[in-house]
C-alpha cells in the first residue's frame, strides 16, 4: 500500500527540489541519558544536541559539568567524570522505591533537572520457555506474574539471544549477542494494553491480578549461527521510561513516511532532552546443551 | 425557539389568506424542460415575489387583483403574464435561453440578487463558467472550481475541501440529495462529479439553513440534470487521459426523459504495451470510470418521480511472474479499488398551490479494497505456497426523508421535514490467509451499525421591506452501540437593506456531526476511514457566527465582505506517529478524541456573472487552530490548512461566438507542517538499537512550507456544424511551472549533506480537449 502510493506520487511528479528551508536553529541543548539499573552505580551520559542540518554524525560529549544526585534523605552525591567521554558515575546505587532528583549545571548551558522514582523488581512467577525451539529461530514463551495492586505499572519484555557464528578468522565460532526486536505479544492487543509492534505494556486492564502473557521471540540465525543461550528480561519501569521508549520506537517506525504525523520523543528533563529514569529487570537465563 | 416555530406553523391567522389566491407551477427551460432552480417569480405591480425551488416549483400568493407575473432567470428571456387573479392558478412556464439581461430582467431578477437573500456565506457557480475555466489534464472539475472560492482551502492535486478551518469530513456533499462519502478519483486529483451531467452547484460555508444538517463546515449541493424532455441531445469530449459522453432525451415527449453520462480514463490501455515491454512481462495499470443515469417521469400535473444513480470505481493493479533458479515459479499480484454507488428515488408532489413535498429514498455505498497475493510453486516437489492478504473498509447508507415547502404568502417561505439514515460502517478489517489455514485471520474492526434521525423547520420571513430573516431549528439524533446522542441546533440568518443595492447580513448556526473521517494525508486517499460516533467518541459540534455586507452594482457585479468566527469541539485526529498506510491497526487505537478547533477570518468576493468577461476575485484572511490533550503537549497548534492569505482570480473572456479565453491564478500561504529542528543522542544503555539519533520537532505544525501559487490558462475554439457544435480547447496548467510544495522530507544532497527536499506534484502540464455537442 505504502509502496504503491509512493510509487504513484513519484510517477506523477518526480519533482524533487532541494530547498534551503529556513528552519530556526534552537541552539545546542544539553542531552541527559541517565537510565539507572539497580545493580549498577549511578550513571549519567551528557552530550549536546545538534542543529538538524549539522553535517557531523557524532554528538559532542559534554565535559566539566556538575552532575549531582539528590537523595531522599536530603544528602547529595556528586558524580565523577570519566574524562573526555561525557560520562559521569557515582559510588552508590539507586535504591528501589526511593525518589531521586538529578541536577546538572555547566557554563553556557541552562541548568537542567529531572526526577524519578526507582522501580522495584516484579518477579516472574513462571516462565515457560522451550529452548529446543530456539534452533528454529522462533520461540513461543509465556510469562506469569503478580501485578502489584493499586499502582500504575509499566512493563517491558526483551529477549537477548546469544548466538555463535563462524567467521573465516574464527573458524571455531565467535559469540555474538542478538537482541530480538520482533516479539509478538498478540495477547497484549486483546488485553488492550499494548500493540503488536512493541513489547512494552501497561497494567491498566489487569491491575492487581495474576496474569499470564504469551509471546513469540523471533530471531534469525544468520550465516549458519548456532544458538547458545538466551536471557529473558521482564522489566518493571516507571511511566516516564515507558513514554520515552514507546515514543522513541514510534519516531523510528514512521521515519521516512511523509504521510505520518511526526512523533516527539518524551523527556522528563527540564531545559534539555533525554531521560532520567530507572529500570528493574527480573532476568532468567536459558542455556543450550551445546556450549561453545 | 420551539414557541416561535409553533407560532409560525399554527398562529398564522386565517385572515392573512382572505381574498388571496395563489399562482403556482414550474419554471423550466423551454428547450429542454430542465428545472430552472432559483428562477425569480414576482408580481410587477406589487413587487412581491418568490423563487423556484430545487425542483423548479414556485408558489406566489397574492391579493385578488389584476396581476402581472414576471418569470426570469439569469441568461434567459423573461416572460411576463398579466391576468386577473380570482382563484388559485397553475402556470407552468418555459423560459428561452440565450439573451443578455436587459432593463426588464434587471428588475425581474431582484429576488435572487446577493443583497436581497437572507442566505449568506453561499456561492453559486454557473455550470457553464465551471466548464470554461482551465482544468488539469482537461478534466473539468466542479470541486476544483469550488476550491478557488474564498474560505475554501485545498492541497495541490486534491479535491478535498477545507472550509473555514473545517476538515474534509465536515463537508456535506450531496448529489441529488444523497451524501457522497468519497468524491475522489485518482487519489483525489479529480472528483467524481462529471460536469456534463450537472445542472447546478451550490456551496454554503456558514449561516446554514435548518434543512441541512449532519456536517459542521459546509454544504455542497449538486443537482444533476433532469434529462431533456423535448428532444435527444448529447455532448462528449476526448482528451489525453479520458473520454466522456452524455446523452439525454425524451422517452415520451414532455412526459418521460432519460440522461446517461459516462466517463472512463484510458491511461492503462495506452500504457500497457510500454509497461509490458519495459517490465519483461509484468503488467500494471490504473483507470477510473463513472456512470450517471437519471430517469424522470411526469405522472400528472401534481406528481413527478425521478430515479438517479451514480456508479464509479477506481482500480489500480500490478501483476508479475517469473521463475527462480531453484526450479520454482512465482507469481505476485497487487491491487486496490474503491468506488461509490449512489441511488436516489424522488417523488415530487404538489399537495396544494402553497404546499410542495419531496420524498427521497436513497441507498449509497462506498467501499475500499486492497489486496495482494503471492504464490510460489516448486516444480520438483510440487509444493505450492500461497499468501493472500486483503483490507476492506466502507460505509453503506439506507435513507428515507421527506421535505415540504409551504408558501403561505410572499412574506413567508416555510420548509420542514424529517429523515432517517441507517448506517453500516465497516471501518477497516485486514485479513490474511496462508495456504489453507482455516483460522479466523481478521484483524481490525467489526461492523458497526448506527441510526441517524433528523427533523427541521425553517421560515424565511420578510419582516419589513428592508429586514428579512431566516429562522429555524434542526434536530439531530444518533443511536449507536446502545448510546443515544441528541441535539437541537438553532439557525438564524438575516439581512437588512441599507439601500436598494446594499445590505448588512448576519448569521448564527449550530451544527452537530455524528460521523467522522479519519484522514491525515491531505490527499483524497481511499484509505481515509469513515467512522461513527460511538459510546466513547462523542459527536463533533460547532457554532459559527458571521457578519457581512453585500453590494450589487447594476446586477452585473456583486461584492460581498464577510467575517466569521467558528468554534468546534469533540474533534478526532490520528495520534502522533499513526500512518494511514498502517492498515493492520484498529482505527480506535489510532485516534485521539476531544479535540477543539477555532477558526476566524474575513473573506472578500467580487464577482461578475454576466457579459463577455465573467469571473471573480477572492481573498481570504484567516486563522485556524486545533487543540488536543494528547497532541503537542496539550497546547494549541495551527491546523495544517491554516492559511493566512489566500487569493484567487478567475476570468473567462468570450472574444466572440467562436473563441473563448480563460485564466485562473491562485496564491496561498504555505501549509503548516512539522519538521525536525535538532537531533540528539538517545539512551542506548538499556534498549539498544532504536535510538542512536533522535529528532526534536518543536511545536506541531510550526514550520511553513513555501507559498503556493499557480497560473492556468485555456483557449477554446468553437465551430457550429449542421448537426451541432464542436470545440477545441488548449489548456496549460501551471503556466510558469512553479514548483509548489507537496511535502517536505529530510534527505541528503549530492555531497551527502543533510538537506530538506521539497517534493512537488505538477510542473507545467499542457492538455488538449476536443468536444462535441449535438
Amino acid at each position: 500500500m505504502k509502496r504503491l502510493l509512493i510509487i504513484s506520487i513519484v510517477l506523477l511528479s518526480s519533482c524533487e527540489l532541494i530547498i534551503d528551508a529556513n528552519v530556526p536553529n534552537p541552539g545546542q541543548k544539553m542531552v541527559v541519558n541517565a537510565v539507572q539499573h539497580p545493580d549498577s552505580v549511578w550513571y549519567v551520559n551528557l552530550s549536546g544536541s545538534k542543529y538538524i542540518l549539522d553535517p557531523w554524525y557524532s554528538f559532542d560529549p559534554i565535559n566539566s559539568a556538575d552532575v549531582v544526585i539528590h537523595k531522599p534523605d536530603g544528602s547529595t552525591e556528586k558524580l565523577v567524570e570519566k574524562p573526555g567521554l561525557g560520562i559521569y558515575e557515582g559510588s552508590t546505587r539507586p535504591v528501589p522505591g526511593s525518589t531521586y532528583k538529578l541536577t546538572v549545571s555547566r557554563a553556557n548551558y541552562e541548568s537542567v533537572e529531572g526526577e524519578m522514582k526507582m522501580p522495584s523488581v516484579v518477579k516472574m512467577i513462571d516462565l515457560e520457555w522451550d529452548s529446543a525451539r530456539a534452533d528454529n529461530g522462533s520461540v513461543p514463551f509465556k510469562i506469569t506474574f503478580d501485578d502489584p495492586a493499586g499502582e500504575a505499572n509499566y512493563y517491558s519484555v526483551d529477549v537477548y539471544m546469544y548466538v555463535i557464528r563462524s567467521f573465516n578468522r574464527y573458524p571455531d565460532g565467535m559469540l555474538v549477542i542478538d537482541t530480538t526486536r520482533n516479539l509478538v505479544p498478540t495477547y497484549l492487543r486483546d488485553l488492550g494494553v499494548g500493540s503488536d509492534e512493541q513489547s512494552e505494556f501497561t497494567d491498566k486492564t489487569f491491575d492487581g491480578k495474576t496474569v499470564t502473557i504469551p509471546f513469540v521471540a523471533d530471531f534469525v540465525l544468520w550465516g549458519g549461527g548456532r544458538y547458545y543461550k538466551s536471557e529473558v528480561w521482564f522489566t518493571n519501569t516507571p511511566e516516564e521510561f515507558y513514554k520515552y521508549i514507546t515514543t522513541t520506537r514510534l519516531q523510528s517506525d514512521v521515519e521516512g513516511d511523509p504521510f505520518a504525523q511526526p512523533v516527539q520523543v518524551f523527556s522528563n528533563m527540564s531545559n534539555s532532552f533525554g531521560i532520567f529514569s530507572g529500570v528493574a529487570p527480573d532476568i532468567r537465563t536459558f542455556k543450550s546443551q551445546e556450549q561453545p | 425557539m420551539i414557541r416561535l416555530i409553533v407560532i409560525i406553523l399554527f398562529l398564522l391567522p386565517a385572515s392573512l389568506f382572505a381574498q388571496k389566491f395563489t399562482v403556482s407551477g414550474y419554471v423550466r427551460d423551454a428547450e429542454s424542460g430542465e428545472s430552472l432552480i432559483g428562477a425569480a417569480v414576482f408580481n410587477r405591480k406589487t413587487l412581491q415575489g418568490s423563487a423556484a425551488n430545487v425542483h423548479g416549483f414556485y408558489s406566489l400568493t397574492l391579493q385578488s387583483d389584476s396581476v402581472r407575473i414576471v418569470y426570469s432567470f439569469v441568461g434567459y428571456t423573461p416572460v411576463e403574464i398579466g391576468f386577473s387573479l380570482k382563484s388559485d392558478t397553475t402556470i407552468d412556464v418555459g423560459l428561452i435561453s440565450g439573451h443578455q439581461l436587459d432593463e426588464v430582467v434587471v428588475n425581474a431578477t431582484r429576488a435572487e440578487e446577493i443583497q436581497e437573500t437572507t442566505q449568506m456565506s453561499a456561492i453559486n457557480v454557473p455550470i457553464d463558467q465551471i466548464k470554461n475555466l482551465p482544468a488539469l489534464l482537461g478534466q473539468v472539475d466542479v470541486l476544483k472550481v469550488l476550491q478557488l472560492m474564498p474560505g475554501v482551502k485545498s492541497s495541490e492535486g486534491s479535491t478535498g475541501l477545507y472550509v473555514r478551518g473545517g476538515g474534509p469530513d465536515q463537508n456535506l456533499m450531496l448529489l441529488d440529495g444523497v451524501p457522497v462519502y468519497n468524491a475522489a478519483h485518482l487519489f483525489g486529483f479529480f472528483s467524481v462529479f462529471n460536469a456534463d451531467a450537472i445542472n447546478r452547484v451550490d456551496l454554503i460555508k456558514g449561516g446554514f439553513p435548518a434543512r441541512y444538517g449532519g456536517r459542521l463546515s459546509s454544504v455542497i449541493d449538486i443537482n444533476m440534470k433532469d434529462g431533456n424532455m423535448k428532444e435527444v441531445h448529447g455532448e462528449g469530449s476526448i482528451d489525453i487521459i479520458a473520454a466522456k459522453m452524455t446523452v439525454e432525451g425524451p422517452i415520451k415527449k414532455d412526459k418521460t426523459s432519460f440522461l446517461v453520462s459516462a466517463r472512463r480514463t484510458y491511461i492503462d490501455v495506452l500504457a500497457a504495451p510500454f509497461i509490458k515491454a519495459k517490465a519483461d512481462g509484468a503488467t500494471a495499470g490504473y483507470f477510473f470510470y463513472d456512470l450517471n443515469t437519471k430517469f424522470n417521469h411526469i405522472i400528472n400535473k401534481r406528481n413527478r418521480i425521478y430515479l438517479s444513480t451514480y456508479l464509479g470505481d477506481d482500480k489500480a493493479y500490478a501483476k508479475d511472474k517469473g521463475s527462480t533458479h531453484l526450479d520454482g515459479d512465482w507469481k505476485e499480484e497487487f491491487g486496490l479499488s474503491w468506488g461509490n454507488i449512489i441511488t436516489a428515488f424522488r417523488w415530487n408532489n404538489v399537495a396544494g398551490p402553497r404546499l410542495f413535498s419531496n420524498v427521497t429514498a436513497t441507498y449509497s455505498r462506498y467501499r475500499f479494497n486492497v489486496y495482494s497475493v503471492s504464490e510460489s510453486y516448486n516444480r520438483s516437489t510440487s509444493q505450492q505456497e500461497i499468501y493472500k492478504s486483503e483490507y476492506i473498509s466502507g460505509i453503506r447508507d439506507w435513507a428515507l426523508k421527506v421535505d415540504y415547502d409551504f408558501v403561505p404568502d410572499p412574506n413567508h417561505y416555510i420548509r420542514f421535514g424529517a429523515g432517517a439514515i441507517a448506517h453500516k460502517f465497516s471501518p477497516g478489517a485486514f485479513t490474511y490467509q496462508v495456504e489453507d489455514m482455516a483460522a479466523d485471520t481478521t484483524i481490525g474492526s467489526t461492523i458497526i451499525f448506527g441510526n441517524e434521525y433528523s427533523a427541521y423547520i425553517e421560515d424565511d420571513i420578510k419582516v419589513t421591506e428592508a429586514f428579512k430573516v431566516n429562522v429555524g431549528v434542526h434536530f439531530g439524533g444518533f443511536n449507536v452501540e446502545n448510546k443515544w446522542y441528541y441535539s437541537a441546533q438553532p439557525r438564524v440568518s438575516g439581512r437588512y437593506l441599507l439601500t436598494k443595492d446594499l445590505s448588512l447580513k448576519a448569521s448564527f448556526a449550530s451544527m452537530m456531526q455524528f460521523i467522522h473521517l479519519l484522514t491525515n494525508a491531505g490527499l483524497g486517499l481511499p484509505t481515509d476511514l469513515w467512522v461513527p460516533s460511538t459510546a466513547n467518541i462523542k459527536p463533533q459540534q460547532s457554532n459559527q457566527v458571521a457578519l457581512g455586507v453585500a453590494q450589487n452594482f447594476k446586477s452585473e457585479y456583486e461584492i460581498s465582505l464577510e467575517t466569521y468566527y467558528k468554534t468546534m469541539s469533540n474533534l478526532i485526529d490520528y495520534k502522533d506517529g499513526t500512518s494511514f498506510t498502517d492498515v493492520q491497526t484498529d482505527w480506535r487505537d489510532k485516534i485521539t478524541t476531544g479535540g477543539k478547533g477555532l477558526s476566524y477570518g474575513a473573506e472578500i468576493l467580487a464577482q461578475k456573472k454576466t457579459g463577455k468577461i465573467t469571473g471573480w476575485i477572492g481573498y481570504t484572511l484567516s486563522w485556524t487552530n486545533r487543540q488536543f490533550g494528547d497532541l503537542n503537549n496539550g497546547k494549541w497548534f495551527p491546523y495544517k490548512y491554516d492559511r493566512r492569505h489566500d487569493v484567487s482570480v478567475a476570468m473567462t473572456h468570450a472574444w466572440n461566438e467562436r473563441m473563448d479565453f480563460s485564466a485562473v491564478w491562485v496564491y496561498g500561504t504555505g501549509n503548516a507542517v512539522t519538521i525536525p529542528s535538532a537531533s540528539y543522542s538517545g539512551d542506548t544503555r538499556y534498549k539498544a538499537g532504536y535510538n542512536y539519533e533522535l529528532y526534536y520537532y518543536g511545536d506541531r505544525n510550526s514550520f511553513r512550507m513555501r507559498s503556493y501559487h499557480r497560473l492556468d490558462i485555456s483557449f477554446s475554439w468553437s465551430k457550429t456544424r449542421k448537426w451541432g457544435k464542436t470545440k477545441w480547447t488548449l489548456a496549460v496548467y501551471n503556466v510558469y511551472s512553479r514548483r509548489n510544495p507537496f511535502f517536505i522530507d529530510l534527505t541528503y544532497d549530492n555531497d551527502r549533506n543533510k538537506k530538506f527536499a521539497q517534493y512537488s506534484l505538477f510542473p507545467i502540464i499542457p492538455s488538449i480537449n476536443y468536444a462535441v455537442k449535438f
